[in-house]
């Protein structure tokens, strides 16, 4: 994946408005190129305080924050799937009684390859309206099976690196991240971070994981069997699994160290990493999925990601072969 | 646990000794024309051939995997639904007596083209997926549930879902190397069906025959027992078989063992050695 970053097109005013007691309001509308982006979330970080207020667009793409204490607010629009970079707008006032207009025309975040385009956009339009309880197991358990629209963090924050770390990652980027192990048809990342399908297959021993990226599953053993002692090192590692009521933490060891982890991020990591998933289904549309990458090789402190993702339950992955005519090496100059 | 045999009460005549293959532990021995007469004792020593190059996985695993596990006993496990229940990591194994198939022309040629070519054009040594048969005697690991029944393995493209919960195949689906599974309960029998296969794909382990988009297989699971599942396998492929190819396979329930993460892209050497570049 490439992403291009580009200036976006801003339309910003002030005009009277409603609010009242010395708050005001920004509205404005989501829009890609091609049309309006409907539940994009937009945040609205205000300056002296760092309180953060949300908004999500409607079906047409408007939003409205309201009730916004008088200010600079930092703007900023989380990327949507593979479809959109995020988008950051700084000092937008707001005032009194006023109502600022702000108009975003998100740029899209791939280069239009198919698969990176508006799909993610029309899965998550298409059930945006699941609603319900989440299934239980016979034991009572949350039952995470389903087919998910997988996301990105909101607002990730910048891994804290040791220096032989950094300046790895800093080499990765300068080459364009193209000696990513995925570019050659090898499994990228054990994190589940690319926002795309995953379906999760719940039985009472094994929460399985199949995905359209190598290595194509992941199983987790949920048994109560301990890590290997001894664990030959794996792209996935071995991951086990362990009720904390509702919640299952989900630990992983046993990694090589091989792999680039976070999705687009690419951070390079040891064979100490452990990985540490909290998932959660609070209804039936969402799996929230909290990670925590700890690796004392290679970070200062844990990184944390927090994801939901959404059930598209009529979806299905599909069979992805990326042995078959890979051209990456050959465009990347590599072979 | 020496290795000896006895055959006894044989009627005299001709006789073709063989033994089948296991696993990709040995290949198939066979010795025609061996006369035994009434009364009479014929000792026969047999020295099979290692099936492989000495390949680490194609070693004696299969064999101390098969005598750790061969003994077990027990019923059939039921789901809640009184279902039989494969769920579980399986030693699969060849048919011990494979009936040669019978093809069309183009395919004769096609099939002898590869065989000429000790298999190089192998799918599988470019890192694609083989096989959609399933009938490499490795392990297979079966996660089942209501819905689904979905194979694990070490090979690509790792896994296979078959829909059981009373889906049509898709219309016009578009052809994939591992197709579109759904299957249907007869009793205790599993059938599973797969149609929408792209044809790159080479059928049945060390037979690697070439097949149309028109192949579909269709493959009928039984557990008679808690150890064993019978897989009876059709190919039809009206475009290349002059009749459907069957093959009959057993695997072993190995409850202790576990499918390793195999990643062929990881330094693949093949097109580096082989003889035919």
């Amino acid at each position: 994946m490439k992403w291009i970053y580009l200036a976006a097109l801003l339309l910003l005013g002030a005009s009277p408005g409603l609010a009242q007691n010395g708050s005001g309001t920004i509205r404005g509308a989501v829009r890609l190129p091609d049309g309006p982006v409907a539940r994009a979330t937009i945040q609205a970080k205000h300056g002296s305080s760092g309180k953060v207020f949300t908004a999500t667009t409607d079906a047409s793409g408007q939003f409205a924050l309201r009730d916004l204490p008088q200010g600079t607010y930092e703007v900023s629009v989380p990327e949507v799937g593979l479809t959109t970079d995020r988008f950051v707008q700084r000092n937008v006032s707001v005032e009194p009684g006023q109502t600022t207009s702000l108009d975003i025309t998100l740029q899209k975040g791939n280069l239009g390859v198919l698969g990176d385009d508006n799909g993610f956009l029309a899965v998550r339009s298409k059930y945006a309206n699941v609603r319900g309880p989440a299934p239980r197991m016979p034991d009572g358990r949350p039952d995470f099976s389903g087919v998910w629209n997988g996301s990105n963090d909101q607002n990730p924050e910048e891994a804290s690196l040791l220096p032989w770390a950094t300046d790895e990652l800093n080499k990765r980027r300068s080459t364009a991240f193209r000696d990513h192990p995925s570019g050659f048809c090898l499994p990228g990342d054990p994190t589940l971070t690319m926002p795309l399908l995953y379906k999760l297959v719940h039985t009472k021993g094994l929460l399985l994981q199949l995905f359209e990226q190598e290595p194509h599953y992941r199983q987790i053993f949920l048994g109560g069997r301990a890590h290997p002692k001894d664990a030959d090192p794996t792209w996935m590692g071995h991951s086990t699994g362990r009720w904390e009521r509702d919640t299952l933490v989900i630990e992983t060891t046993g990694f090589n160290d091989k792999s680039w982890l976070i999705f687009a991020t690419g951070l390079p990591h040891t064979d100490r990493l452990r990985m540490v998933e909290r998932y959660r289904r609070p209804d039936l549309g969402h799996l929230l999925v909290d990670l925590t990458l700890d690796d004392p090789g290679t970070f200062v402190k844990p990184i944390e990601r927090h994801m939901t993702w959404e059930l598209a339950p009529d979806e299905e992955i599909l069979e992805s072969i990326c042995s078959e005519n890979n051209k990456f090496p050959e465009n990347a100059g590599l072979k | 646990m020496k290795g000896e045999f006895r055959i006894a009460n044989l009627p005299a005549g001709p006789y073709e000794i063989s033994v089948p293959q296991m696993g990709v532990r040995t290949a198939r021995y066979a010795q025609p024309g061996v006369v035994i007469e009434a009364g009479k004792t014929v000792t026969f020593n047999i020295m099979l051939m290692p099936n492989n190059l000495g390949i680490i996985g194609d070693d004696s695993a299969f064999l101390q995997t098969y005598n750790k596990y061969k003994d077990l006993k027990g019923p059939t496990p039921r789901t809640p639904d009184r279902r039989p229940d494969f769920s579980g990591v399986w030693l699969a194994n060849v048919d011990p007596n494979p009936e040669p198939a019978q093809m069309l022309p183009w395919a004769q040629e096609e099939w002898m083209r590869r065989r000429d070519r000790a298999f190089e054009g192998m799918p599988t040594s470019r890192c694609l997926p083989s096989d959609p048969t399933l009938t490499l005697p490795f392990f297979y690991k079966i996660i089942q549930t209501k819905t689904l029944l979905i194979h694990l393995f070490e090979q690509d493209p790792h896994y296979r879902q078959a829909f059981l919960d009373g889906r049509e195949h898709p219309a016009d689906p578009d052809p994939t190397w591992m197709g579109h599974t759904i299957g249907r309960w007869e009793n205790d029998t599993l059938v599973l069906d797969t149609v929408g296969l792209n044809d790159k794909s080479w059928l049945l382990q060390a037979t690697w025959l070439p097949h149309t988009e028109n192949l579909r297989i269709i493959e009928r699971y039984t557990r008679p027992d808690l150890a064993h599942l019978n897989i009876d396998v059709t190919l039809v492929d009206p475009d290349t078989f002059i009749k459907p190819v069957e093959r009959h396979v057993t695997w072993l329930f190995t409850p202790g063992e576990e499918i390793l993460e195999a990643v062929c892209t990881e330094n693949n050497k093949f097109g580096e050695y082989s003889a035919f570049k």
